[in-house]
């Protein structure tokens, strides 16, 4: 009796609620279950006859394999490129932004457009442009500045970096306008008294504004890394399922994708699933541990 | 001092101007292209067209049929954006203004959640989903993408911000907490309820994974889906039609970010510009 | 009118016990139409079977299909390994025991394949061969006689490289001798069958990349002239642009290697106006490596595989697979989707005998279908790696690059 008003209590809590621990119980819990228990099979897709526990072989599998390393190697390529270009880029842009007076909201909206866009077409548009016989590399090729076209998805060295220059083009705009909110909150007596002191304008960016952005700068690092992790339809609508030559633009996603549907693998491709979920989680945690100490 | 202000504003605006060049020229490319001739597409890359051809557009209603895949992508991005909204909200307001046992327990499982993505179980999940029927179903797609953890931190937060004192006021007239949540709450949190809708609809849009693995049938292609297959036939033989294809994918949500903007960037960034 | 309605309620009754629906999978636009076609007409006919036809399910989540014991009735593939691949798991349907099959063999030219166990796993539903495409006016600007194929590789390199000479065209774009669809070794081992033709030729049609049981490699055989292959290929890219941007269909390419009977709407599109064969272009057979050999073809096409699920189904889709045989369906599809017949009763059918047709018909008696072998996608792209090293980059050398692609392919095929 008392439980039951008690409940009628509450009920509205656990009603609002309802729909949310429904669907992470089917469609969080359960998959999330079911991935565990695939990584200590060996399960064919198409020869479920034959499926059978091999304890936490595949877990040694994945720290030996050297498809899955090279997998990672290529995301971390890729990012530290990616990261490094859209942070000058995007840093730039901000400033720039940041001193003018007019027209902002339209330069603004401008270098934000490319946000929205979908990846598929960037993908076709942009590689047509880079690609060796896009407008991009003839132009530098009538100036001299390039004197054979370039195959970037030929060269294993050059496709991450192309791909990471792609995409500078279409995420820099979120990073600066994070910067340039950023900037804003930045007092402005605090430049003025540096310039008071006769400090440059760009000695005043760099002691004052650039440390300040701190915040700013570890969120976007971690949460590019984090996106990087997961980066499957740039790779997918270029390559085949393995990443083309040498794997080079092979993705942790795509090899997953590729080992569960191409090879049939499931207690494989999960087991390296779970291993990248606990890479990510270690590392959203970092994100989350950096930020505590930069409060205090 | 206000010299060296003009001055730093000049060469902004310098640079800025030759950035616009670079975000501009993708999409004003597009445009040309679409226009072009299929073998000018191919050999004369930075020319304008010679003639206005309208190839590509007719091609693509007559080989693809685009207004389908329109209301296709509509479906699964709107159907998507509008629960996330409703449930992300229930779900928001129960944890931030409702005080029940289990309350901060399952706020905690959810901030753990929140770190694992769900693309990480899209095997089990496809086999699963497999066995119930739903591949080649908009709901494959829809259902499991109902209310994301992300979305109900975000609102929880905003909601956080509104005072308890104004429910109790409600509260105290006899209002239930239904009539609470739609009378208040999801009016006062329009703002942080047009990012979410914002952030989601985009998502769906723009998702190539979801409908890749669930939607087989090219009478429920989403438009990604729809250009990614077309894009992939016989090299050449279909360029016209591609650019159109790409024009008529950008240009609505070009059209309704310009039209938003401010609700748009906010979204992305959590940064709220004048 | 009770009589009426109570005869046709059990019509219907029995149309519903006895129908039977099929699903058939077709991997592109054009192929899905000309489908949807079909499954009406054939429905028409045989009321109690209804024909699905959807689009194959990309990037191999065929898999999860037969998985969750939702395959579809009908697959529509490619030759060889892909058929071997799920009969060796069992999945799909012997033909060679369906009742019809040996009339159905008896009209079919070529392409039938007996597979290790015995069993047929696959029909042909319609061809295609390789040739050589040429430009007739850039070999009469070159001083060459459009009239003459260069019939060995030397004088392939030969010609290939007095038109590059050639000065650049109006639009500044410069002229090349051949080209190679490079762009496509990205794209997995299946471009290897757009390469195994210029390898055959190199020794004779007598080595592929396996043996004849698909135990071991033999294309690291002195014989198999694999070395020269790549040899050529290195040479001749010389003369070629780096990927098909610039394809034979611009008018800037004297001669190219890789033109399938499938390349027909290309024509279509080519620079300025419509290429035609036998007017300003040309196809001849595949240069050989010494005088009086054989001009050799790869054979593909696509292949019909019934999977394996209950006896009505398969009897349905092996119904819908004669269905699509008969001469008038078959010589159909063919034109709609350009390929060439595998029926006998076709072959001199007028619309083959053409002279744009005809030289790709010919083709079929030296053509070389695809290795059979499960493992054949995996190999075939360790081939394209080193081919991509070798030939396009120059960073690798040729031998050592073959050792190592047999050593690779060797531990593969023994499961290490």
């Amino acid at each position: 009796m008392q439980i039951l008003k008690k409940l009628n209590k509450y009920k509205w809590g656990y009603i609002f609620l309802l729909p949310w621990i429904v669907l992470f119980c089917v469609f969080g819990l359960y998959p999330m279950w079911l991935s565990i228990k695939l990584t200590f099979l060996d399960y064919n897709l198409l020869e479920p006859h034959k499926m059978r526990f091999i304890g936490i072989e595949n877990w040694l599998e994945v720290l030996t394999d050297t498809m899955f390393w090279k997998s990672m190697a290529n995301v971390i390529y890729n990012q530290l490129i990616f990261i490094s270009l859209n942070f000058f880029i995007s840093l730039g842009v901000a400033v720039c932004l940041f001193r003018i007076r007019k027209f902002g909201s339209f330069f603004r909206t401008v270098y934000f457009m490319p946000v929205v866009t979908s990846v598929v077409v960037v993908m076709i548009v942009l590689g047509y442009i880079a690609g060796p016989e896009g407008p991009l590399q003839m132009t530098l090729m009538k100036w001299g500045v390039l004197k054979d076209p370039v195959f970037w998805k030929m060269e294993p060295p050059l496709i991450m970096p192309f791909l990471a220059f792609i995409n500078t083009w279409k995420w820099f705009g979120i990073q600066t306008v994070i910067f340039l909110g950023g900037l804003s909150t930045i007092p402005q007596s605090y430049a003025e008294a540096a310039e008071l002191d006769g400090a440059k304008s760009s000695q005043v960016f760099w002691r004052i504004h650039f440390p300040l952005l701190k915040p700013q700068i570890i969120f976007i690092l971690v949460t590019n890394v984090i996106n990087g992790l997961q980066m499957f339809t740039e790779v997918y609508v270029n390559f085949d399922l393995y990443g083309g030559i040498r794997n080079a633009g092979l993705t942790p996603i795509l090899y997953i994708y590729a080992t569960g549907l191409d090879k049939f693998q499931m207690g494989y491709a999960s087991t390296m699933g779970m291993f990248l979920g606990i890479i990510i989680i270690i590392l959203t945690g970092l994100q989350f541990f950096a930020f505590k100490r930069n409060e205090v | 001092m206000r010299r060296r202000e003009k001055n730093e504003a000049f060469y902004s605006y310098i640079w800025l101007i030759i950035g616009l060049l670079f975000v501009l020229y993708p999409f004003v490319l597009m445009v040309i292209n679409s226009f072009k001739p299929g073998p000018e597409i191919m050999h004369n890359p930075t020319e304008m067209p010679s003639v206005i051809s309208l190839k590509g557009y007719q091609g693509l209603f007559k080989n693809l049929d685009i207004l389908l895949l329109f209301k296709n992508s509509f479906i699964v991005a709107g159907s998507v954006t509008f629960l996330n909204v409703f449930l992300g909200a229930m779900a928001a307001f129960a944890l931030s203004k409702i005080k029940f046992p289990g309350r901060d327990l399952i706020f905690r499982i959810m901030l753990i959640t929140m770190m694992i993505p769900g693309v990480l179980f899209f095997i089990p999940t496809y086999s699963m989903l497999y066995s119930w029927g739903w591949v080649n179903n908009f709901r494959a797609i829809i259902i499991p993408g109902a209310v994301g953890v992300y979305n109900i931190f975000l609102i929880r937060q905003f909601m956080m911000q509104i005072p308890d004192s104004m429910l109790e006021v409600a509260k105290v007239d006899g209002a239930s907490d239904f009539q609470i949540f739609t009378r208040i709450m999801l009016p006062m949190s329009r703002p942080v309820l047009a990012t979410v809708a914002i952030l989601t609809f985009m998502g769906s849009w723009n998702d190539l994974f979801g409908p890749l693995l669930y939607l087989r049938d090219s009478a429920k292609w989403t438009i990604q889906l729809g250009i990614h297959i077309f894009s992939k036939g016989v090299p050449g033989s279909r360029l016209e039609e591609i650019w159109a294809a790409n024009v008529l994918v950008t240009l609505p949500v070009v059209i309704i970010y310009i039209f938003l903007q401010k609700e748009f960037i906010k979204a992305f960034t959590n940064v709220d510009l004048k | 009118m009770k009589r009426t309605m109570v005869f046709l309620i059990l019509f219907i009754a029995t149309l519903t016990v006895f129908s039977v629906k099929i699903t058939v999978t077709a991997p592109y636009a054009e192929m899905l139409s000309f489908l949807q076609e079909k499954a009406v007409e054939f429905t028409g006919k045989n009321p109690q079977v209804e024909v699905e036809v959807i689009q194959e399910p990309e990037g191999g989540q065929i898999a999860a299909l037969i998985a969750a014991g939702n395959a579809p009735d009908l697959f529509i593939g490619v030759f060889g390994y892909m058929p071997e691949k799920y009969a060796s798991m069992g999945k799909l349907v012997n033909l060679s025991q369906l009742e019809g099959f040996d009339e159905m063999q008896s009209r079919i030219y070529n392409g039938i394949h007996y597979s290790d166990d015995g069993g047929v796993y696959f029909i042909p539903w319609m061809l295609t061969t390789q040739m050589l495409i040429y430009n007739a006016d850039l070999f009469k600007e070159a001083g060459l006689d459009p009239d003459k194929a260069p019939e060995t590789f030397d004088q392939f390199m030969e010609y290939a490289q007095k038109i590059s000479q050639l000065p650049n065209r109006e639009d500044g774009s410069k002229v090349y001798g051949t080209v190679f669809w490079n762009d496509a070794l990205v794209w997995g081992g299946w471009y290897w069958t757009m390469l195994s033709q210029i390898y055959y030729n190199f020794n004779n049609g007598e080595y592929g990349l396996f043996d004849d049981f698909g135990l071991d490699v033999v294309f690291d055989d002195e014989n198999a002239h694999m070395k020269e292959f790549l040899e050529f290929c290195k040479n001749a890219q010389e003369f070629a642009p780096m990927n098909m941007e610039k394809n034979f269909f611009s008018r800037s390419i004297g001669m190219w290697l890789q033109y399938g009977y499938s390349w027909k709407p290309n024509l279509m599109n080519a620079k300025d106006e419509p290429m035609e064969i036998g007017k300003d272009v040309r196809v001849a057979p595949i240069p050989v490596n010494k005088t009086g050999w054989n001009h050799w073809s790869t054979l593909d096409g696509r292949s019909l595989m019934i999977f394996k699920s209950n006896r009505e189904k398969e009897n349905a889709s092996w119904e819908f697979i004669k269905f699509l045989m008969e001469d008038d369906n078959n010589l159909q599809a063919c034109e709609v989707l350009g390929y060439l017949p595998s029926l006998v009763s076709l072959k001199q059918h007028e619309y083959f005998s053409s002279p744009e047709n005809a030289p790709f018909v010919a083709q079929l008696e030296n053509a070389l279908p695809n290795e059979a072998v499960a493992q054949l996608d995996e190999i075939s792209n360790l081939l394209l790696s080193v081919y991509a090293e070798t030939v396009v980059k120059k960073s690798m050398d040729i031998s050592q690059g073959i050792d190592s692609a047999a050593e690779e392919a060797r531990n593969l095929l023994s499961g290490k």
